[in-house]
């Protein structure tokens, strides 16, 4: 999409001021939506939310996954069936380590967008219907619940101070992921000598990849359940 | 933590500031104050009020959750609207949202008339609202046939008003980049509008570019039976 080198005519100052003028009449003067703003009410309502289980991230609505699930509806039926949406892991793989998105809209946007121009449908979509499953309390205890407003709080006090169920968190098994919505298992494998947690990020489903220690910090990567994307990036002390 | 700082008095960057802190009311305070704008800046840049309302909110999020990361070297808006025009851009690119479809068939014949561009001042006739609101409907079918970074700058820099350098900040590129795409984009709009063909726009001086642009219309030879003689 980048600007290509076409033959396109050079435009005399009346024609250039005709198209501007043009582009001025055709500016949008009318006020947001109201249907659009309650939505977007609503998204922030449930990101602001302390207790994000609750929710589930359940107000973020993807209009055009939505669209797109109408032609996908059959591929998506049996994980439908399972949990709130695929854990779509091989893409873990494929993403490598993010290290540099920490700043990068583009990385933190996607796994929100859920953009799957395959024809998928985003977590987002799934879980905005009033009947998507959301973790119990119970199996919320297993996982770090993470808000993006506090992220390096949330992580130096739940990775730092280990208590109470905290030890099931520094286990994850295949149970847990499945508890929390992702239906494949992340290959700890791969992200070796990583540390892998699962997570609620927001009230999604996520997975908290933990780096080594060094220089008495230790950088923690939150990915996306659907999409693998970097969702945040925080450093915390050493533990 | 501190107060709620749901009062309007404050100003952008201390509402982002007390989010950042905490407060659970800022940011959606801050962001209510400027969604009109980036409601505007979405649709014109995603064509259609689905995909917009999809990309503001994508935008919104990622303002949200990286509101740490903004230095105040910018204006709090001018970062808003960098994320929202982001996200739109990222939607555009990841989901192909940019459409293929034709210019409407009546676009050329309407561009020919020269009608469409010739009085729009006080404009309250019925007929005259609808001959603006026509032209209105064209320019932005032909708006939504140019490259998402081209049509992006046109709106920030000719819809929406703001200076060529903040729409810079805004797109992340250059100020020379922002002027290359803005002209890129009127000088495509011109030829999809008929700007350039004689009588393009009547109430205006004659443009200096005579000569017409060369037809689109088949080539082919007439199917049609030969004349008699």
């Amino acid at each position: 999409m980048t600007d290509q080198p076409d033959a396109l005519p050079e435009l005399t100052p009346h024609q250039e001021a005709d198209v501007r003028r043009r582009l001025a009449e055709a500016r949008h003067d009318e006020p947001i939506p109201a249907e659009v703003a309650a939505r977007l009410d609503r998204v922030l309502a449930g990101l602001s939310r302390d207790d994000p289980g609750s929710t589930g991230g359940a107000p973020v609505i993807d209009l055009a996954a939505r669209r797109r699930r109408r032609n996908a509806a059959a591929v998506l039926a049996g994980a439908a069936a399972v949990i709130v949406a695929g854990f779509a892991i091989g893409q873990v793989v494929d993403v490598g380590s993010g290290s540099d998105d920490a700043s990068s809209s583009s990385a933190a946007d996607r796994a929100t967008a859920s953009n799957d121009s395959a024809g998928g449908v985003g977590l987002q979509g799934e879980s905005a219907e009033p009947s998507a499953p959301v973790p119990s309390p119970a199996e919320a205890q297993a996982f770090l619940r993470l808000r993006s407003a506090h992220l390096e709080r949330d992580l130096a006090s739940q990775l730092g101070k280990p208590q109470g169920d905290a030890s099931a968190v520094r286990s994850p098994t295949e149970e847990s992921y499945a508890a929390l919505g992702c239906s494949t298992p992340v290959p700890a494998n791969k992200y070796a000598p990583d540390e892998l947690y699962p997570a609620l990020f927001d009230g999604r489903p996520a997975v908290v990849v933990l780096a080594p220690p060094a220089a008495g910090e230790q950088r923690a990567d939150v990915l996306s359940c659907d999409t693998a994307a970097t969702l945040a990036t925080a450093t915390i002390p050493a533990r | 933590m501190n107060p709620p700082a749901a009062d309007a008095e404050l100003t952008d960057h201390e509402l982002l500031q007390a989010h950042v802190a905490g407060d659970p009311d800022a940011f959606a305070t801050l962001f209510r104050r400027h969604r009109d704008r980036l409601w505007a800046v979405a649709l014109r840049t995603m064509g259609n009020p689905e995909d917009a309302a999809d990309g503001l909110q994508d935008g919104m999020i990622a303002a949200y959750r990286r509101a740490g990361s903004f230095r105040g070297e910018a204006a709090v808006t001018t970062w808003l609207h960098r994320v929202v025009v982001n996200a739109c851009l990222d939607r555009i690119r990841a989901a192909k949202v940019r459409r293929a479809d034709p210019l409407p068939e009546d676009l050329d014949d309407m561009a020919d008339r020269g009608s469409l561009v010739t009085s729009t001042a006080g404009a309250a006739d019925p007929a005259d609202l609808a001959v603006v609101e026509e032209r209105r409907r064209l320019v932005l079918a032909a708006l939504d046939l140019l490259p998402a970074e081209q049509r992006a700058a046109l709106v920030l820099v000719d819809m929406e008003g703001y200076p060529v350098a903040e729409v810079a900040e805004m797109l992340d590129c250059a100020v020379g980049t922002v002027k290359s795409r803005c002209s890129r984009g009127r000088s495509r709009l011109a030829v999809l509008l008929g700007v350039l063909k004689p009588g393009g726009d009547p109430g205006h001086a004659p443009p200096g570019n005579p000569d017409p642009l060369p037809s689109v219309r088949t080539t082919e030879a007439s199917r049609a039976p030969p004349e008699p003689g």
